[in-house]
């Protein structure tokens, strides 16, 4: 009887032991992620964050790829292979409709880089930090303005049309938002704002960037360029006014990144093999791709390179446009498209096409491009000696017997410029956004050369507000692109 | 939990007990004919301890001079209580009822007489489970169990089914029900990626029932994890009498369910498809051979990539187990092996399995009980869905005119990115292995006449490991000098449970039954996974990579914890009551919603029991039944209340992070209310019985991805928002058609069970449209697609509606209207098992049958091309195009012209409900013969029983809709994405017990 006592209490204790655990044994955190009250409260913080919004920018669906290849091939620049693997046909076909991948993702990607923009904005302006850390917080926001800058500009050029598009620009941009809650009660919907609302956003926070970036003025031509400095601001400012038509800003941005001469073009005879070097001295900003962190089979370089999908591929008249001395031919390889059937030859673009560490940088931002903004600036602004000077100096780069020749002058001169950005920025994402907000009408060539007319201005030019985005935000009701439904 | 561990092993020394004055009784047991009942349990009432028969049945049991009752029962006969008189020689007559409602049936945390119920809980016997060449016992819930949608969707052996009670249960939550196994909730699903399902490291032989519990009454005592019902897995455990041993043995072989018009086309069909597209297309029919040349195109080829990628896969399955004991101590030992190669190449699968369960009974009032699983997987796997290395989409995708081998003899990679599916079978690989151990200790005291006190210290454990190697030079590792990755991730899943359970009996009519008890559960889940390229020759092990590529760990848990009860009470055991409480706290909700309380109330009357009924012969039984309750769903992520960054990314060398997650601290379960009414009868002295059931779930709160603007930087948040409706009616019937008076006669037996579904969303914050409409209004699986509005007859040109009264139709995609299409869940589905036997011999088949929903093919517009893929590697186009292409002005069909590289269809992204397919079938899912060697000669070789069967499973379908090229059988979401059908499995196998 002894025993059957005795074994109660230790069945009482294994009752204790089993209820010992109390309210703690309920409140576990999270290990594998941050909660939001702990981010961008100190310098490590708000670095981690900013690094955040780049990150965004190396997605596929973003900078990582689409956005460099679409309006290179939405343009008269790329087409796809016979030989593919089915990725961005709408596109190349100009089929899209409002539920587009390609479109749903790039639009998600880029509010999410507007997004922690915000937030980094948001928090980090009031932020006490130890005065030693005073500059690099400065820095920090300075660039969180510069990529909502960005983004906003990517936004408004791959879903709205270009700013002359309406007299005053009134017509549809993409939504402004430039708080972003983190917690569901701050959740919002907004309708879609003006391109000039948008424009005007862009450069108040380009304003905003360059003047906190202001102390970031030692970069040189030979330190990293994965992140925005002031330059980069005032590169990206010139582009943004020159979209907008704002000729003298744009000349008196791209100046201030010219004249410091911080950043030096690269010499003709090696510009293909130096352009394809991280962080050369001519880029300003271009996205970050390491051995370890990158996009793989997604990479854009994957894409063209015939060891990877080699599903892109320059159109003839692509090729053709180089003159045989022009260094520039050099991103265009005339041979076999890998795959049985393939076309024979293709022009196998290799710009980018390391597919083996994928350790290649995206270009976004770079000298030449503050050259031709300029050049282009100032031929319309009625200035053309000026213009030739700059155009020369890309042509002569290229080409070195390319002498813009003396008597180039008005519509002929604006021309040139406009093939010189066809040649220079060649699938390097700009083709589209400089013909269409030229109004130029085009040839598009297709997968199997099959070749159709893109009129100006074409409601297919610019991309679906994603149908996701129609069915979850009741205030974009109505407001979607002409050619994509309701 | 050390700590309970170890008082547990402390508690097993005391082995004390007390002896009273004893007498030996013996007899023998036998049915209604006089055939003796091996394997009997005698036990004496009250007690834990007993005997079984031997194989003549007969027993011997020492009792207490003063023991008043033996309770003797078999499986297949009605339990019986035979009152110990003055005579020592007690033989004893069972009657057969293997339906009936004398059963006793596992429900949560106990036993229940089937008569006691007030809710629905089916059980599924030991002989519908054991045997079956299916590797998880999930499997073979399908057809067997009204109320339970259990589908595979996949061939591939470990692959996790789908299995729904009654309904979905969840739109972001799961709708898998809970598990649990000897009363530890285990942790269920794939935790290898590459099939190897957690439940399937359990041996089907195992198993000694399953109960599904369906309704609130039944299921409502697991609180925050019952909403989508809950499976009770008992495990074998020895009884008390000589050692028995069983050996099964099974071989079989496995083939690829294809039928002709799923069979790809030939050379000369393809190029006839492009000749005419070519035509189509404005082009001069004598360019075409040029066109051929150019494009590469060796029309001598004509590679049958069905047999190259498929292939007549094996299967063998071992299993031995002993079980046996004395009254104080019983013992149940197995072990299993279970292998399978699968039909296509490059995949198979391979189990073994051990079980030790041992009780012991210490002193009249404490006993122990303990059991070990031990399970060990292992699978080589193929990649699947839009993967170029999936073997499935190479054989409908891959043209014919390319070749696996080069003349020379290696292989050919100049087409689909050097994606070559044999050589990816042969020299790739995607290795899991995954290794189980449930073990558990308890121990039961009776501390006062009839208030016993239940202890049990459970620990689950599942530790996967996965191995994938990339080969240099091709497919995925073209571009890496070999690549490969290696993971690891261990989940731990702990539980104690204490119970104190009572039961009286008030003057002569009144019994009652109570049970309160605390729980608590804690998971954790570690994983870890590395990847690295450039490996030396002939390596793939990680050590051997001169690049790493990628490296991470994690750590993730969730808790809870609970109290709970129980009470039951009947009046003459004509009139039940029941009610269960529990209340849970969980670490995964919102600050401010971490407890909920959970119960349930439940009714029955026995109404053959009253006295009016007694005239009714021919009604043996009826029994209505009703109950009610609340309980919930907690199956959402650990975390997803909070507000998170996630810091999974790196810029430029450097750590970065960015929002991720809304933060909502008032997200708590789901409620779920189930309303169940059931009907169970029995006819003709039980020759018929069956039962009837109507339920309604209404599920409240349910987490929802609210989608929100993308301006908002993400695109949902996770709310308790919307609310769900299941209802339906479920009909089980078993008839003794036929019953022989001996042994070797003639029977014959019919099981039919019925299930209706109806799913409604009754309430949303505002409509998802993607590939589903989900809507106020509709069900979850409303498909919303693109209107098809087939082929204009004049052209050929595919249509598409532009108005919702389909009256105007385009043929520009683009401008075509997106409409409701049906619905991916069956309106009704069930089984239909036929047995007869005769001498020794059964044949039993069983065919299961899916009615009235809709399966789609999110790949159909690359297999329906039209001819826009030209001559590309991946696009060739199926039979039914083939056979059903418009071809002339005037022809009408629903297969548009083909017209080489013709932008008007065919487009990856124009997913339309022409891809929308009928997903009604009957299948002859398995067919039994089998021979039982007669007693004269199995007595002769001196064996318990001697059985030889063959056994084939999914022999015959009949699908409706003959447009689709693939086998119907799809998950629950109604997807066909270029999975391994299931397999036709033939197997013949041999059981003795001796």
């Amino acid at each position: 009887m002894k025993r059957v006592k005795y074994s109660i209490y230790i069945l009482a204790a294994i009752v204790l032991a089993g209820t010992a655990c109390k309210k703690s044994f309920l409140e576990i955190d999270p290990q594998q992620n941050t909660d939001v009250a702990q981010t961008v409260t100190d310098v490590p913080s708000t670095r981690a964050a900013v690094n955040g919004i780049y990150a965004l920018l190396q997605s596929a669906n973003s900078y990582g790829r689409t956005a460099s290849l679409i309006p290179d091939l939405m343009s008269d620049n790329l087409q796809i292979s016979v030989i593919n693997a089915n990725r961005y046909q709408p596109q190349d076909q100009y089929a899209m409709a409002a539920n587009d991948g390609m479109a749903t993702n790039l639009w998600n990607n880029l509010y999410q880089v507007v997004a922690n923009a915000n937030l980094v904005i948001e928090k980090g302006e009031p932020l006490e930090v130890p005065v030693a850390d005073t500059a690099e917080k400065r820095k920090l926001v300075g660039q969180a303005y510069a990529l909502r800058a960005f983004g906003y500009f990517s936004l408004v050029r791959f879903f709205a049309q270009p700013y002359n598009f309406s007299a005053g620009a009134t017509h549809l941009g993409v939504p402004i938002t430039l708080k972003t809650a983190t917690d569901k009660s701050g959740v919002v919907a907004l309708g879609r704002n003006s391109v000039k609302e948008n424009y005007d956003q862009i450069i108040k926070d380009l304003d905003s960037a360059v003047s906190k970036l202001n102390t970031d003025t030692a970069a040189t031509s030979t330190s990293s360029k994965t992140r925005f400095n002031y330059f980069g601001g005032l590169a990206l400012l010139s582009r943004v006014y020159l979209y907008k038509e704002d000729y003298a800003k744009a000349i008196d941005a791209a100046n201030k990144v010219i004249d410091r001469k911080k950043y030096t073009l690269l010499p003709g005879a090696t510009l293909v093999a130096d352009f394809r070097k991280q962080s050369n001295a001519e880029t300003i900003f271009e996205v970050a791709f390491t051995a370890t962190d990158n996009n793989s089979t997604d990479a854009l370089g994957y894409f063209y390179a015939q060891g990877g999908y080699g599903d892109a591929i320059a159109t003839d008249t692509m090729y053709k446009i180089y003159t045989a001395a022009d260094a520039r031919r050099g991103f265009i390889t005339r041979s076999r498209r890998t795959g049985t059937g393939g076309e024979n030859p293709a022009n196998i673009v290799n710009k980018y096409n390391n597919i083996t560490t994928y350790e290649e940088n995206l270009k976004v931002l770079r000298l030449a491009e503050v050259y031709l903004n300029r050049a282009e600036a100032y031929a319309y602004s009625n200035q053309d000696n000026l213009a030739r000077a700059d155009l020369n100096v890309i042509t002569t780069r290229g080409d070195a017997a390319a002498t813009v020749p003396g008597t180039l002058a008005g519509d002929d001169l604006k021309a040139a410029i406009l093939v010189e950005r066809r040649k220079e920025f060649a699938f390097e994402g700009h083709r589209l956004f400089d013909l269409t907000r030229r109004k130029q009408t085009f040839t598009k060539t297709r997968r199997g050369t099959i070749t159709f007319i893109v009129n100006a201005p074409e409601n297919k030019t610019i991309l679906p507000i994603p149908q996701r985005e129609m069915d979850a935000n009741p205030a974009i009701k109505g407001q979607q692109n002409p050619g994509y439904g309701n | 939990m050390r700590k309970i561990l170890a008082l547990a092993m402390v508690m097993l020394l005391f082995t004390g007990s007390l002896l009273a004055q004893n007498k030996t009784l013996s007899g023998k047991v036998t049915d209604q004919a006089g055939a003796p009942i091996p394997g009997a349990s005698v036990v004496l009432k009250g007690n834990n301890g007993g005997t079984s028969t031997g194989s003549d049945g007969s027993y011997s049991i020492t009792v207490p001079e003063n023991a008043r009752t033996l309770i003797v029962s078999a499986v297949g006969f009605a339990q019986q209580e035979v009152t110990i008189g003055k005579n020592i020689q007690l033989d004893i007559q069972l009657t057969k009822n293997d339906q009936g409602l004398a059963e006793v049936v596992v429900v949560a945390y106990g036993t229940q007489n089937k008569r006691s119920l007030t809710g629905a809980a089916t059980t599924i016997s030991t002989e519908k489970l054991a045997r079956a060449p299916r590797a998880s016992i999930q499997e073979s819930f399908q057809g067997n169990v009204a109320g339970v949608q259990a589908v595979n969707g996949s061939g591939q052996p470990g692959s996790v089914p789908n299995i729904r009670i009654r309904g979905v249960g969840s739109i972001n939550a799961s709708s898998a029900p809970l598990y649990v196994i000897d009363g530890v909730p285990v942790v269920s699903g794939d935790i290898t990626g590459y099939n190897t399902n957690t439940i399937a490291g359990l041996s089907s032989n195992d198993v000694e029932s399953v109960t599904v519990l369906k309704d609130a009454a039944a299921a409502s005592l697991y609180g925050s994890r019952a909403a989508n019902g809950v499976v009770l897995i008992t495990t074998k455990t020895g009884k008390a009498g000589r050692t028995k041993f069983s050996a099964s043995a099974q071989y079989g072989i496995n083939k690829i369910t294809l039928r002709d018009s799923d069979l790809p086309l030939s050379t000369p069909e393809m190029l006839e498809l492009l000749r005419e597209g070519w035509v189509n297309s404005g082009k001069n029919l004598a360019d075409f051979p040029a066109e051929v040349k150019a494009r590469g195109v060796d029309s001598t080829v004509n590679t049958d990539w069905v047999d190259a990628l498929t292939r007549n896969g094996n299967f063998q399955q071992y299993d031995l187990s002993a079980s046996g004991g004395t009254d104080k101590t019983t013992f149940y030992l197995s072990g299993g092996i279970y292998k399978s190669e699968a039909a296509v190449i490059g995949s198979d699968y391979t189990r073994t399995t051990a079980k030790l369960s041992l009780t012991n009974k210490a002193t009249d009032r404490l006993s122990f009980n303990g059991s070990l699983s031990l399970g060990y997987q292992q699978s080589n796997t193929s990649s699947d869905a839009g993967a170029f290395a999936n073997p499935i989409r190479s054989f409908y995708r891959l043209q014919p005119w390319l070749r696996i081998y080069n003349p020379d003899g290696s292989f050919d990679n100049s087409y689909n990115n050097t994606f070559n599916p044999v050589q990816l079978a042969e020299k790739n690989f995607r290795k899991a292995k995954s290794y189980s151990a449930l073990g558990s200790v308890g121990a039961q005291y009776k501390i006062y006449q009839g208030l016993t006190f239940e202890t049990k210290a459970g620990l689950d454990m599942n530790y996967g490991m996965t191995n994938l190697f990339w080969s240099p030079g091709f497919g995925d590792g073209r571009n890496y000098g070999g690549y490969g990755s290696a993971s690891n991730a261990l989940y731990l899943n702990w539980i104690t449970t204490n119970l104190l359970k009572y039961k009286t009996t008030f003057g002569e009519d009144h019994e009652f039954d109570a049970l309160v008890g605390y729980e608590a559960q804690k998971t954790t889940v570690n994983s870890s996974s590395n990847a690295a390229s450039n490996f030396l020759p002939n390596t793939n092990t990680l050590a051997n990579a001169a690049k790493p590529e990628s490296s991470s760990s994690s750590i993730t848990e969730n808790s809870i914890a609970s109290v709970l009860a129980n009470v039951g009470y009947n009046y003459k055991r004509k009139y039940y009551l029941t009610g269960t409480f529990r209340r849970d706290g969980s670490s995964r909700f919102g600050f401010n919603k971490r407890y909920g309380n959970f119960w349930s109330v439940g009714a029955s009357w026995d109404i053959t029991s009253e006295s009016f009924m007694a005239n009714l012969k021919t009604l043996s039984q009826l029994k209505l039944r009703a109950s009610y309750g609340l309980n919930g769903n907690q199956e959402i992520g650990n975390f997803d209340s909070r507000g998170l960054y996630s810091g999974n990314t790196v810029y430029d060398g450097s750590p970065a992070y960015a929002l991720t997650q809304y933060s909502n601290d008032k997200l708590t379960w789901e409620v779920n209310k189930p309303l169940n009414i059931g009907l169970d009868f029995g006819f003709l002295n039980d020759r018929i019985t069956g039962s009837l059931e109507w339920y309604e779930r209404k599920t409240t709160a349910l987490l929802l991805t609210v989608p929100i603007s993308s301006i908002n930087g993400l695109t949902g948040y996770t709310d308790n928002v919307g609310a769900m409706k299941n209802s339906g009616i479920e009909i089980s019937i078993s008839s003794r058609n036929i019953v022989s008076s001996s042994p070797d006669g003639f029977s014959w037996s019919t099981d039919f069970n019925l299930t209706t579904l109806k799913n409604k969303i009754t309430a949303l914050n505002s409509p998802s449209r993607g590939t589903f409409n989900r809507e106020v209004g509709l069900d979850f699986y409303q498909y919303y697609l693109i209107d098809y509005a087939g082929v204009n007859a004049a052209n050929g040109e595919a249509m598409w509606y532009t108005d919702s009264a389909r009256t105007k139709t385009t043929n520009v995609f683009s401008q075509g209207l997106r409409a409701n299409q049906g619905s991916a869940l069956p309106d009704f589905f069930g089984g239909l098992t036929n047995t007869v036997s005769m001498k020794g011999f059964t044949l039993s088949f069983q065919l299961y049958y899916n009615f009235g929903n809709k399966i789609y093919d999110g790949w159909g517009s690359f297999l329906n091309s039209d001819g826009s893929s030209g001559f590309s590697a991946t696009g060739k186009i199926n039979r039914y195009t083939y056979e059903n292409r418009w071809k002339k002005a005037g022809d009408v069909t629903d297969v548009p012209r083909v017209t080489y590289l013709g932008s008007q269809t065919g487009l990856s992204s124009q997913n339309s409900s022409r891809f929308l397919y009928d997903g009604d079938y009957v299948r002859l899912r398995d067919v039994t013969l089998s021979y039982n060697l007669p007693r004269s000669v199995t007595s002769r070789l001196k064996l318990a029983n001697a059985r030889f069967y063959v056994r084939a499973n999914n022999l015959f379908t009949w699908v409706k809709d003959k447009r689709l090229s693939y086998d119907p059988e799809v998950p629950v979401t109604g997807d066909l994405d270029q999975r391994p059908p299931v397999f036709r499995t033939i197997v013949g196998g041999i059981d003795i017990s001796f």
